[in-house]
This record gives structure tokens, sequence and C-alpha cells, in this order.
């Protein structure tokens, strides 16, 4: 869909460097790399990782706070695996149209980042320039992930 | 594959994990790599600079003197046989790293190992190269580019003679401007001798002249009716046939020729960006200057420290160098498909980091 940001190679995505805030949790359902995944907070797979969009309302109460989103996933898993999702660090992975410095939303669409805000405006990151490209070749793009879970 | 050394170039010992040969050996494999990369790169430093620890210094040569005729009564009066100009340099800092996970680590074979150093060196290679031709293919036009010194201030770095004020000592003629930067419309043997007589005009420079083209231009300066090939060793030549038997070694690139109304080594350099060349000498005084730190411990390409967070692993490099014009009439650059010269795309030594 249009503006919703691909994974350049589906099932792999990279942290790049140490993250400052991560966390492990089962699945609660399939989620793959790349992924914004919230924590579900009640009933039915409490205290494990769900797949996110913003299309909700932010609530701190009801599952239907499916814009509280925690960190991105680092691997693809299915239902009942543990995943590690990074709040804050850096990824690569995937193919960004924008330019560097620009803002990483959450989509209205479950389980992908997008170029403009959502219903709910959560912001994942900015696009940070690497130096490691040989002459010649354009800076890599990463997302450096800061999130902080309040609508902006 | 790079060549190296030690246990990380023993095809055998590939597939075992690093984690089951003694630390001390890996150790030892990793700095004694280090240390042949920092020797072997310093002896291709060596053709293009000399090493100076100081940001800003003078570059000084003789003047150009006679003798003042006399006779039994007479006393000559002391001429002051310097020339001098100011040169300055930067002192960048780049580093690398490579990662990995605890688990990884576990996993972690002597070849994984290996391609990790060798991707570390060529950073290095790659980044040290680009910092040599950016400040080769540097113009000043009116002024240098200026390096924001954390110690010492705002220093001007300078390209080759450019056309400005500063003069230079030249054979035959005494002090003069001059101007080693140029566009040339097609590579010729006019455009070839331009450059080398260029460069030989002046007493600091010796030795053989070199023009380092990139491979686009390898072609047309075999098409040149004056140029002789490099001997090929695989083949038997006729009594006719003219090829080069002594041409000299130790700079980057491989000489494949001779243009002989130039009197120039011509060498391929694949370094050098398309529509290029570089012309230098294999004496005399070095063009550039590498400016190192003048700690020891903060000079070279180093590894420098461990970063553990479990699971999270990095292994940090650091090199601490600068390149600026020295001798600013010992190197001459030009552009071969346009009159008037620009600087090569991302070689703009201002603008790298």
């Amino acid at each position: 869909m249009a503006n919703e940001i691909a994974v350049t190679t589906a099932g792999r995505v990279h942290v790049v460097g140490i993250p400052q805030v991560q966390r492990t949790l089962n699945a609660a359902e399939a989620i793959v790399a790349g992924a914004p995944v919230r924590i579900v907070p009640s009933s039915t797979g409490a205290a494990k990782f769900t797949n996110a969009n913003a299309s909700g309302t932010l609530t701190t109460e009801t599952v239907s706070g499916e814009a509280q989103l925690y960190g991105i996933a680092t691997r693809s898993v299915p239902a009942g695996q543990a995943v590690t999702a990074i709040r804050k660090g850096k990824m690569s992975g995937w193919t960004f149209e924008q330019g560097y410095g620009e803002p990483v939303w959450l989509s209205d669409t479950d389980a992908r980042l997008s170029t403009v805000a959502g219903t709910v405006n959560i912001l994942v990151g900015h696009i940070v320039p690497t130096t490691a490209n040989v002459r010649g070749d354009s800076e890599d793009k990463i997302l450096e992930i800061d999130i902080t879970g309040i609508p902006v | 594959m790079a060549v190296m050394m030690g246990l990380l170039n023993q095809l055998d010992l590939y597939d075992q994990r690093v984690l089951d040969i003694p630390t001390a050996e890996i150790e030892t494999a990793l700095a004694l790599n280090l240390e042949e990369h920092n020797r072997a790169l310093n002896l291709t430093l060596d053709f293009f600079c000399r090493r100076t620890t100081n940001a800003q210094e003078r570059f000084k040569t003789p003047v150009n003197a006679r003798l003042q005729g006399g006779d039994e009564n007479s006393r000559a009066d002391p001429v002051k046989g310097l020339n001098q100009y100011t040169v300055g340099y930067p002192l960048r800092i780049a580093r690398h790293a490579w990662g990995a996970t605890d688990i990884a680590l576990e996993r972690m074979t002597v070849l994984d190992l290996r391609i990790e150093v060798e991707t570390a060196l060529m950073a290095d290679i790659n980044w040290m190269s680009d910092h040599v031709l950016a400040a080769l293919f540097w113009n000043n036009t009116t002024s240098p580019w200026t390096w924001a010194d954390p110690m010492y201030g705002d220093i001007s770095v300078y390209g080759a003679a450019d056309g400005g004020t500063t003069t230079y000592l030249k054979r035959n003629v005494g002090m003069a401007t001059d101007d080693h930067v140029n566009g040339f419309t097609s590579i010729t043997t006019a455009n070839i001798k331009t450059v080398a007589d260029d460069l030989r005009e002046h007493p600091q420079n010796s030795g053989e002249v070199v023009v380092f083209f990139p491979t686009a231009s390898v072609g047309t300066v075999e098409g040149l009716t004056e140029f002789i090939p490099v001997s090929d060793p695989n083949l038997n030549y006729g009594t006719v046939t003219t090829t080069l038997r002594n041409f000299p070694a130790g700079m980057p690139g491989t000489i494949f020729g001779y243009v002989e109304g130039a009197k120039a080594y011509v060498a391929e350099w694949p370094s050098v960006p398309d529509n290029y060349l570089i012309g230098m000498m294999t004496g005399g005084a070095r063009p550039l200057a590498l400016r190192e730190d003048p700690i020891a411990s903060l000079r070279g390409y180093r590894e420098v420290a461990e970063r553990k967070d479990t699971p999270w692993y990095e292994r940090h490099y650091r090199r601490l160098a600068g390149f600026g014009g020295s001798n600013r009439v010992g190197w001459y650059v030009a552009i071969t498909n346009n009159a008037t010269y620009s600087k090569p795309t991302g070689l703009d030594a201002s603008l790298m980091i």
C-alpha cells in the first residue's frame, strides 16, 4: 500500500551496534522481522508481543490500544517463540524512499512502518545515513529507533 | 581475497571454531595482520607522502643563485638561499567496527573471523586511498580549504600549484608562479609531455615521471603513436618490436608502458577516477604530507576496543591521519575530457569525512 515501508528481503533485518533498550518476549502470533510490535496488556496473549498498528486509540487499559508500540521485531517467529524487539537503537534492512533525517511512523496497517503518521501519531524513529560506503556509492539508510510510545 | 598472515591464512583451519583455538593464538594472528597491513600500506603511502606531526609548516627550497664574478679583492654578498611557503594538514579521525551476538561468536569459524578482519583492513585502505586522492585532486582556485583543528584553530590545506602568487623554483628560470592543475580535452602525447615537463622543471623533483590513468583510459594511451608497451614475459618478441624492459616499482597500480615523446611511464591505477590523470616523479620531495598524531599510540591503524553488552559484542578499530599538499609542484593533476578542470565527484577534500 502507499506510504508503507517494505523490508528489503523478507525475514531479514539487522541490529546495527549495541541497542540501548530491548526486550525479549514470547510471540502471541506470527511476527515477521522488522514488524512493529506491542505487549499484550491482559487476557489472551498477555505479556507477549503482538503486531502493532496505529489505527486504534491509545489507551492504557484495553486491548484496543493497538498503537501502544513497544519496539521493532528483530526476526520472524511463529506464535509461541521468543523474539527480541528493539525500542531504542539502530536497525537496517528496509528500503527507504524518503530522505536522510526523515521520520518513520507506525502504520495504520498491522505490522508495518509508514512514511506518514497513522491515525494515532506514533513516531518510530528517523532515517539516518551510515558512512561506511565506498566512494561513489550513496550512504546507506538505516533506522534509528527511539520509541517513546507517546503520540506526537 | 587479500593475503592474510598467520592462522587466518591456513585453509585447513577455516572450518574450525575460533573459540577452540587458544585466545593467545587468535590475538597474535590479529595483531600480526594489523602489523603487516600497516607495513604494506605505509610502503604505498611513502610514494605519495612524507610524514609529519605538524599541523602547519613551511615547505623550503633553495633559490636560483649564480656565482658573483669578482677579483682577488672582491667579496660575495650573502645570498638568502631560501624560498618557502606555508602548508597545512588536517588530522581526521576514522573508525571501523564489526559486531556479533554471543551465539554468533560461539559459532564463529576461522574463516568468519578472517572475513571480518579483511573487511576491517579494506575499510582502512579505501579510506586512506580516498583521502590521498582527494588531496591530490584538490584545486585551490583562489584559496585553499580550511581545516578547523581542535588544537590549533583554522589550518589552510593546499593542493598542487594552481597559478596563484606562490613562487616555485624552476630550472633555468628561477622563481616563478606555476600551475599543475589543468584541463585537457583528450589524452595525447603532447598533453602527457606537458605533464612530464612541468614536473621535471623543478629541481626538488627527481627520478622518472609516472602518469597514472584509470582503467578506462588505458586503451587510449596504448593507441598513442609513441606508446611503448611493457614486455610480456609470455611472449618472444621479433627484432623490430620495441618493448619496455626496465620500469620503476614501489607504487600503486601497474605500469603498462612508456610514452617515448614525453619520456614518461604510464601506469594503470583503477583508483584514479575516469577521465582524470595524476603525474608524479619517483624521486625527490614527496608531493603530500601525511599528518599523524605526536603520540605514538595514536598513529597507524589500530584495534582499540571491545564492547561487550551481552548478547552483543563489538570490536573497534581507529585511524588518525590527514593529507595535504607539501611539495606543491611535486605532482600534476588534470581532467582529460574537458578544457576546464573540476574536482572528481566524491573527492572534494573539504567535504569528505
